[in-house]
């Protein structure tokens, strides 16, 4: 019998189909040959990468969208090898429920590294270190970041729900992203409800809400180019540019402003913030409890501001679209609102930290009074006091402290007086007025 | 949960993530059998967390990774039926010695598809049908009615071809 060539035996090992005759001749083969050891290692080259991408499902056409038709644009790369693949799928014996829509991080390539600063999970708590791709994370408060085998880092704010699919995608339904694209790595697609954001190098941020009833996507470009795919179209945007995209599907609608605000994100966290933020919140008796005002302002496409944002521990103007952390009073008003603390407490400390409508800069609250209630009928005046104003380079927004002799209270009522204005605009301008982001109450 | 602000510890997390190929590459070829490798790389990657205090960023990141990776491989042959052992141990010892060089540039990934686009359409459909998640030869060689040493042959033959061009694309990148 001739002995098979080193062709033959190397296929028998890739292919799981070595006999115990040919697992020795391998072996003797191998041992005394450095060229042959060569040709094992680049041949195992070829078979770990096919074995990864076919593992990712990156050998298959993307499943469709359930509602709109799939996003195409000039650029997308055909990926039509439906053909024996799928023929040879409909013989195998066996075969489950994989990887396009489970993955286990024990069984499966790590895809993403996932970093975390004082997260807070909803569900599916995952933990520093490779990331499960095809499943749905809600991180409810605090940061985190992925990094990828590709090379792209993603850095999420709360309150974000994503996925991660594979080494060049992701998925972000509802939330705050900023993705960096380094060379050379050609595209980076990000999903959302209203239509695809891919990358073409080299960062970007989006925030990704609704309005109520359709998807609202704000980006914005830091550098280099994006494409924004969605069924009507495909749009490219290059740095310094920003765009929202409005509805999903046939309907969707690419705009360069909201309303009278232009589009910004410029106030997005791109890295992980270099220092946690201290625990506000321990002792504050106001967070999550109701909050109402006699009206808040409205504008179309998700900007509302409804006053129970200043109770809900979020901070420094963060938000998406029809999910801001911030109240804001109707335009040309200072605005008040009364926080319900559900029982008597003895009160002796309010902190508030002030707005400035993200980087728009045409809001915040100014002069102020503080009232308190037992009955949320009769009110008695605490004291006056004065915020500063936040300026357009802060990224982390300063509370401040008013402390008062102790009273009982239950309602506890904040009065605008007066508030800050754009420097850009005229006085009369009326599209400007009070706010507040947050609001934390002490008791005695 | 951990939050890892130093510089060293940044680099070891781009080091694990952009080197997950080659890790897997490097254990894949002591291993062949591929779900075994997923599992043993899974390891390997769990040892590397835990020991990411002890990564001198100044040294290569690929030599103390595989080193800690050929350390599950051995612990998964002792685990394993000798019977099921692809390579000798002196054979192991050899390939080895000769880890992958840490993969830079382009991912592999991309490089790859790039030359299955370039693959006769035959071919690309067959090397694709193979990697499809619980695929075998024997089922594959039943689908396009030859035996399965002639379909193993032609395998081989695409997988040298896909080689090819991948070194191709790395001397002119």
């Amino acid at each position: 019998m001739s002995t098979p060539t080193l062709e033959s035996l190397i296929s028998a090992a890739l292919d799981g189909r070595l006999d115990e005759l040919s697992r020795t001749q391998l072996n003797q083969q191998l041992r005394e040959s450095a060229e042959a050891r060569a040709t094992w290692h680049r041949l195992c080259r070829v078979h770990a990468t096919m074995h990864r991408m076919g593992e990712a499902g990156d050998l298959r056409d993307r499943a469709p969208a359930e509602e709109a038709p799939t996003p195409r644009a000039c650029s997308q790369k055909p990926r039509r090898w439906a053909g024996l693949a799928a023929c040879a799928a409909s013989v195998l014996i066996g075969l489950g429920v994989r990887s396009l829509f489970f993955s286990n991080p024990r069984s499966a390539p790590t895809v993403a590294t996932l970093t975390t600063q004082q997260a807070i999970w909803e569900g599916l708590a995952p933990a520093d270190g490779p990331l499960a791709t095809h499943r749905s994370y809600m991180l409810r408060s605090g940061f985190a970041s992925l990094h990828f085998s590709s090379g792209v880092e993603v850095t999420l704010e709360a309150p974000c729900r994503f996925a991660i699919s594979g080494p060049l995608e992701m998925s972000v339904d509802h939330g705050r992203a900023a993705v960096r694209v380094p060379e050379p790595v050609d595209e980076f697609t990000v999903h959302t409800p209203g239509g695809d954001f891919v990358d073409l190098g080299t960062e970007f941020g989006i925030a990704v809400g609704s309005d109520g009833r359709s998807p609202v996507v704000l980006t914005d470009v830091y550098e280099g180019e994006i494409e924004i795919r969605h069924a009507a179209e495909a749009l490219r945007l290059r740095a310094g540019n920003s765009r929202a995209l409005l509805g999903k599907g046939a309907n969707a609608t690419c705009v360069e402003a909201l309303d009278t605000e232009p589009i910004s994100l410029a106030d997005l966290h791109r890295r992980l913030p270099d220092q946690q933020r201290p625990a506000l919140n321990d002792d504050n008796i106001a967070l999550g409890k109701p909050v109402f005002a006699p009206s808040y302002l409205t504008r179309p496409h998700g900007s509302v501001f409804p006053p129970d944002n200043l109770t809900d521990g979020r901070a420094d103007d963060s938000g998406v679209p029809g999910d801001w952390s911030f109240w804001l009073a109707p335009d040309h008003q200072a605005g008040e609102f009364t926080v319900d603390l559900l029982e008597n407490h003895s009160v002796s400390r309010i902190e508030l930290q002030n707005t400035r409508n993200r980087s728009i800069g045409d809001r915040g609250m100014k002069r102020f009074r503080i009232l308190v209630s037992l009955d949320n009928h009769d009110f008695t005046p605490v004291m006056e006091g004065e915020l500063a104003a936040i300026d357009l380079q802060q990224r982390t927004f300063p509370s401040e402290t008013f402390t008062f002799p102790s009273v009982a209270a239950r309602y506890v009522k904040i009065e605008g007086v007066d508030h800050y204005r754009s420097a850009d605009r005229p006085m009369d301008d009326p599209h400007q007025g009070g706010g507040l982001n947050e609001i934390r109450i002490f008791a005695h | 949960m951990k939050k890892h602000p130093d510089n060293a510890n940044e680099a070891l997390v781009d080091h694990l993530t952009r080197q997950q190929s080659s890790l897997f590459h490097y254990i894949l070829s002591l291993v062949p059998d591929p779900v075994s490798a997923q599992d043993i790389l899974q390891e390997t990657n769990l040892v590397l967390w835990r020991k990411a205090a002890e990564y001198d960023s100044a040294l290569p990141f690929m030599p103390w990774a595989c080193r800690i990776a050929l350390y599950q491989v051995k612990a998964h042959r002792r685990d394993q039926a000798r019977d099921l052992h692809v390579f000798d141990d002196d054979v192991l010892d050899q390939l080895a010695a000769e880890p992958p060089e840490a993969h830079i540039g382009r991912p592999l990934e991309q490089g790859l598809r790039d030359c299955l686009e370039r693959l006769p359409g035959k071919q690309r459909e067959l090397i694709i049908a193979r990697y499809q998640p619980g695929a075998s030869v024997e089922s594959l060689a039943l689908a396009s009615k030859l035996s399965p040493n002639a379909l193993s042959q032609a395998l081989f033959r695409i997988r040298s071809a896909l080689a090819d061009c991948l070194e191709r694309q790395q001397q002119t990148s």
